[in-house]
């Protein structure tokens, strides 16, 4: 009842629909109670042997038509009431992604897919069922029970429906008690369930060390044992849940056997017909579905209530990032000028910060290359230029000039192309993949970019070309297609600047040559940050940050990042980050190249690893 | 449509063999059908005692008042008497039918165990664990829902019909012209709404596993600023599914609960006209119209049980289906070393592949043509690129698959003609990521194998050095690490999969090891633990880092199947060739910071 209450908002905008249907339901009980009266009449005629082939005519019409017509509400209630259901669900449903589609990645660290999947699934069915069902069964039992109440009293007798009332108390009660009873028990059978499924799951995950260490026995025995503990906690289930049907009829009888005996007394002392009777029988059967409905739709209410409760808090959520009120458009000067005192990702926790003391100048058109080891904060630089975090008071990221939070996100992220780390594909064809940040791209535009990213020999070697239907997350793409997807999707955007995060890290050495011969090309037009481990692919860059711990620890290009190692006497320590670059570049150049000499353009030759 | 009937008539036939399970229950199965069936002769009694109320007692006026008590009583009895059986009946039905379904379950779960491995490469956990936990609690619908239901609605029906011929043969004959129109309107139901319920839920799954999707990629569907299309798109399919099941409801509304209140209202309006008519030249009972208005109230609430059931029915028909499916699934081969009695244990643990060829998809080879020898107490390391083949000579020894060319021979014997259990015994497999079982820490290193007493068991944890950490814990060896061990560090389950091999003293050792990064302490001990280990046994170690095994009697290096450099390190360190670049891409990977799954390896693997 409380969510109607918190729902009310929502609901209003359906009231025409709910209010019609209310009218409707309403009409239904009313004309519910003219078979019974009629059926009555004609029991009185016949007795009296007063029932002309007129009247009786009359009679069977007015049941007929009842009939019909009662068919005709009931069907616009239904239609109605839980069309306004859905369209409600449909509404928030779409307020629910839109939502998700505003909070940022900050949220998206603390929740994961499952639990959020949950709420767009199981809590909007929840408060579906509420809106719908629930609100039927609440009024239908409110307006029904009372419209055949009120028929009881005033058509036929008021002593009747009070004797014939009686057992309905009790049943009430009976079913609370029952109602308790199976709570408790159906927790402890969902609790057997739940261990059985990790026994489950246990014994197949494990599946080789079962049999590696002959356990099929002792697994099979503690499975059968968990399976009879469920048995024992269903039945214990059963026992309750059975009880509901028969207690029901069983008070039902006795109500009827009530209103029979009464009604014969009453008869006998001439104060009713045995036709009144008759009627009144029937309406005691009608009600029936009121009270069965009435107890039943507490839970459904208290099962929506919690969902919705969950649901607020979601939605309540607000997104980190957001747009200034006063945002302008992001400049036609895409330089960019970092300045990073400190940053974080958990503020609260005094954590180690992820970056300090960063800055750097990142002129519109340059290649700049970021290395350093796992877990130095290389992609942490990336996110913030993409401000998926804001910055603390004294850090600072400008673009043309003006700082990011003052840029409206969206402008900002058209001059981006961001290629992540784990490259993330959608299901629908490649087309639709690599079009996804331009979809109105034409098919040419889309295989430029797939020539650029190298992957078009392949794309035309699959079966349906391009229009290859990818599974979810390019389930049938080897790795190195996928990163070579993302990068044509983020070529096809043609943003102004280029942040590659690691993006070639499954491509084998001809490939990535091919694919940095191309990014070469638009050196000077785009803005290309390299983010990589190997270091071969920094050779052309313009400036190189090694980062370490969240510092930059050493810059310059490939020449000065060399040479200041020559210069330095003697051998580094095995495990200082003293001349990083210089020292993890020749051991790649001599793991990577085959001969142990390092040739200027050796970049394309680094050939098989393996 | 020769293919849909196809899938009916294997529906029904597993459910033939599904019935067939309930046979050892068969007896109170049957006894919950004679109470079913005496239930509803009572329930079917009441009106009939009614109408003798009314036509007896009431009509004529009260003169016999005892009489009217007796018969209210009677009337009452029946229903309480009615009430107790239904709920006896039920409660058999439900407590057989978990039987059945624990029976079945248990079937299940060990014919799952006894399947080959390859099986579960192909299967995944979750779907396997939903085989024998969900779908067999659907299976419970079919014995305590589809099957009473129907048995139920078949006596009702039957019953009211025997009443109303009893009230009147005519009359009777023509409400019978309902019960082919109840079931045209089920059928057209179905045929009707079954598309659009289909519809219904099939774009319900497009919306979740758009949402999924999105939640999945929403930093690339913010970074491209991808918001409003995305969003356009959702809303489509949102509206798509509104349409659809508005159209469900429509359907809903039309043909199931108002249709039959409909019916009941012609119905109502038949009978009434006939016994009016009746009325006007013969003598006609009140309570025969009572009675018979009652039974037709009663008779289309069996229809409507029956409708509701059948999505029961059919969801039960789907998961039978799937876990037949299962059952149907062949075996491993069990009788492996029958009729050799002379070697129950491995002696010395010589270790020989010759020529060994395997193949897990019969497309390509895994293992291509490799021969080795293992003297007895030698340690051999297997190293190479993930992929490259050497996780495959230790399936290989475990019997998880099987080659197809060549001979694997242990103590000069073939692998095949081993026992499992001597197999078992002799060889002690410690994983890469050791597995810990609910249970108890003692039981996780007994394994419940009855020969390995608690002495054993913690003097093979103090061998290990996992004795200070499990004393260290809340009821010591009692202590229950909880599913998957997840309470326990890495380090901790690591010790405590050594401690079990101990126990188990098998003369073979096969160690997968490790490359999870464990803590500084904990990793002396493991390194320790690993040379206690190797101490009088045969050990072969795939090995993922080359710094542990530089002791190795004899390294092989494999590389698509194949073993391509064989030595010490120190000689192989030496020649040009694979083992010196792993050497040299792992100290790269060393300073870099990676582990050995990313980083390089990655590359080195797809190049």
């Amino acid at each position: 009842m409380k969510l109607l209450w918190k729902l009310r908002f929502i609901l209003k905008d359906y009231w025409q629909q709910y209010l019609l249907a209310f009218i409707c339901l309403q009409i239904v009980s009313a004309l519910n109670l003219l078979p019974p009266w009629l059926i009555g009449h004609v029991i009185d005629s016949i007795k009296d042997n007063s029932l002309t082939n007129r009247e009786l005519a009359g009679y069977v019409a007015g049941i007929l038509i009842t009939g019909i017509v009662v068919y005709g509400f009931r069907y616009i209630w239904r239609a109605k009431l839980y069309g306004a259901s859905i369209e409600l669900i449909r509404q928030q449903r779409s307020r629910l992604f839109a939502h998700f589609t505003r909070l940022s990645p900050e949220f998206y660290q603390h929740h994961t897919t499952g639990d959020l999947m949950a709420h767009a699934t199981n809590d909007l069915n929840a408060v579906e069922e509420s809106v719908g069902v629930g609100i039927m069964t609440l009024v239908d039992s409110l307006i029904a029970g009372f419209t055949v109440l009120f028929a009881m009293i005033f058509l036929v007798s008021g002593q009747l429906t009070l004797l014939a009332m009686l057992p309905f108390p009790v049943l009430v009660w009976a079913t609370k008690r029952y109602g308790v009873a199976l709570y408790s028990r159906f927790g402890r059978s969902q609790a057997a369930f739940s261990s059985l499924n990790e026994e489950t799951r246990e014994s197949i995950t494990g599946i080789r060390a079962v049999k590696a260490h002959q356990l099929t026995e002792r697994q099979t025995r503690r499975f059968e044992q968990l399976s009879m503990e469920a048995v024992a906690a269903n039945s214990s289930v059963a026992r309750v849940d059975a009880l509901f049907g028969p207690s029901i009829s069983l008070f039902f009888g006795l109500s009827f056997v009530l209103a029979l005996v009464g009604g014969a007394w009453l008869i006998s002392h001439g104060q009713m017909t045995v036709g009144l009777l008759t009627s009144f029988t029937l309406y005691l059967g009608q009600m029936l579905g009121p009270m069965l409905q009435f107890g039943w739709q507490f839970n459904v209410f208290q099962r929506g209530s919690a969902s919705w409760g969950r649901l607020e808090k979601l939605l309540s959520r607000q997104p980190k990032v957001s747009n200034a009120p006063d945002a302008r458009q992001a400049p036609n000067d895409t330089s960019l000028s970092i300045n990073i005192r400190s940053f974080g990702y958990d503020s609260v926790a005094d954590q180690k910060p992820v970056l300090r003391g960063i800055s750097a100048e990142i002129p519109a058109g340059a290649f700049i290359g970021i290395t350093g080891r796992t877990g130095s904060g290389k992609s942490t630089l990336l996110r913030l230029i993409l401000r998926e975090f804001d910055l603390p008071e004294g850090s600072s990221i400008q673009m043309g000039n003006i700082p990011l939070p003052q840029l409206s996100v969206e402008s900002l992220r058209k001059k981006l192309a961001w290629v992540p780390q784990e490259p993330m594909l959608f299901s629908g064809t490649i087309t639709d993949n690599i079009r996804f940040s331009t979809p109105d791209a034409s098919q040419q535009a889309v295989e430029r970019a797939a020539r650029l990213a190298a992957i078009d020999d392949e794309i035309m070697g699959f079966k349906d070309g391009y229009n290859t239907l990818l599974g979810e997350n390019g389930i049938n793409l080897s790795g190195g297609q996928k990163q070579r997807l993302a990068l044509a999707r983020a070529l096809l955007a043609d943003s102004e600047i280029l942040l590659l995060d690691d993006a070639f890290s499954a491509l084998d050495m001809k490939t990535e040559a091919r694919i940095l011969k191309n990014l070469m090309a638009m050196k000077g037009k785009k803005t290309i940050i390299l983010v990589t481990q190997r270091l071969p692919e920094l050779i052309k860059a313009d400036h190189i940050l090694v980062l370490d711990l969240g510092r930059i620890i050493e810059q310059g290009n490939h020449e000065q990042l060399l040479s200041k190692a020559k210069e330095a006497t003697g051998q580094p320590e095995q495990n200082t980050t003293e001349h990083w670059y210089a020292k993890i570049f020749r051991q790649q150049a001599r793991t990577l190249l085959h001969p142990v000499e390092v040739k200027p353009n050796a970049v394309n030759k680094r050939s098989d690893v393996a | 449509m020769i293919a849909n009937d196809e899938k009916k008539t294997s529906g029904y036939r597993g459910l033939a063999r599904l019935v067939r399970y309930a046979k050892p229950y068969q007896w109170p199965f049957l006894g919950a059908f004679l109470i079913l069936l005496l239930a509803t002769s009572l329930e079917m009694l009441a009106p009939w005692l009614m109408k003798i109320i009314l036509d007896e007692h009431i009509a004529p006026g009260v003169s016999d008042s005892m009489g009217l008590a007796i018969m209210g009583a009677a009337l009452f009895g029946t229903y309480l008497g009615s009430a107790i059986l239904q709920y006896i009946q039920n409660v058999m039905f439900q407590e057989n039918a978990l039987k059945v379904v624990h029976d079945i379950r248990r079937m299940l779960f060990a014919h799952v165990l006894k399947l080959p491995m390859h099986y579960f490469d192909s299967e995944p956990t979750g779907r396997l664990v939903s085989r024998i936990t969900n779908d067999s609690e659907v299976l419970r619908q079919m014995f305590v829902g589809v099957i009473p239901a129907i048995l139920q609605a078949f006596f009702r029906v039957v019953g009211i019909f025997i009443a109303m011929a009893l009230l009147d043969i005519r009359l009777m004959l023509m409400t019978a012209l309902l019960i082919p129109v109840m079931l045209l309107a089920i059928h057209l139901y179905q045929k009707i709404s079954h598309p659009v319920i289909h519809g219904v839920r099939s774009q319900l799954a497009n919306i979740n596993t758009r949402v999924n999707e999105s939640l999945n990629g929403m930093r690339i569907i913010q970074a491209m600023g991808q918001e409003v299309h995305l969003q356009q798109q959702f809303d489509r399919d949102n509206e798509q599914w509104s349409q659809l099941k508005q159209k469900n409801i429509n359907i809903d509304s039309l043909l199931l609960m108002p249709f039959t209140h409909l019916l009941n209202g012609i119905a109502l309006a038949v009978v009434v006209g006939w016994f009016g008519y009746r009325s006007g030249f013969s003598l006609v009972e009140v309570g025969t119209l009572y009675a018979f208005i009652n039974y037709l109230g009663r008779f289309f609430e069996p229809f409507r049980q029956i409708t509701m059931q059948m999505s029961s029915l059919q969801q039960s028909l789907v998961a039978s289906e799937r876990l037949f499916q299962v059952l149907n699934e062949k075996t491993e081969e069990t009788h492996y070393g029958q009729g050799n009695h002379q070697s129950p244990e491995i002696h010395s643990g010589k270790l020989a592949f010759n020529n060994v060829t395997l193949s897990y998809d019969s497309k390509n080879l895994a293992l291509d043509n490799v021969s080795f020898t293992v003297e007895p107490g030698q340690f051999v390391a297997i190293v190479g690129h993930s992929g490259s083949g050497k996780s495959s000579v230790i399936n290989l020894l475990m019997r998880f698959y099987q080659h197809q060319e060549g001979q694997i021979l242990i103590d000069n014997q073939p692998l095949s003609t081993l026992p499992e259990d001597t197999l078992r015994q002799g060889l002690g497999l410690v994983f890469q990521e050791p597995y810990i079982f609910s249970g108890t820490m003692a039981e996780n290193i007994s394994l419940n194998h009855c020969q390995i007493t608690d002495e054993h068991i913690q003097a093979a944890a103090r061998k290990v050095h996992a004795a200070p950490f499990i004393r260290g814990l809340e009821e010591g060896y009692e202590h229950k690490p909880g599913p998957g061990g997840k309470a326990l560090s890495t380090g901790e389950r690591q010790l405590l999969s050594f401690a079990r091999t101990i126990a188990q003293n098998p003369k073979i050792l096969l160690l997968d090891e490790a490359t999870a990064n464990i803590d500084g302490e904990t990793e002396h001990h493991i390194k320790e633990a690993l040379i206690t280990l190797r101490e009088n046994r045969t050990t072969i170690a795939v090995a993922h880092r080359l710094s542990t095994i530089q002791d190795a009697d004899q390294i092989l290096v494999m590389d698509k199947g194949k073993i391509v450099q064989r030595g010490t390190h120190e000689q192989l360190l030496q020649q040009e060739g694979h083992y010196r670049d792993l050497y040299l891409a792992q100290q790269t990977e060393e300073q870099l910071g990676t582990t050995a799954q990313s980083g390089l390896m990655v590359t080195a693997a797809s190049a």
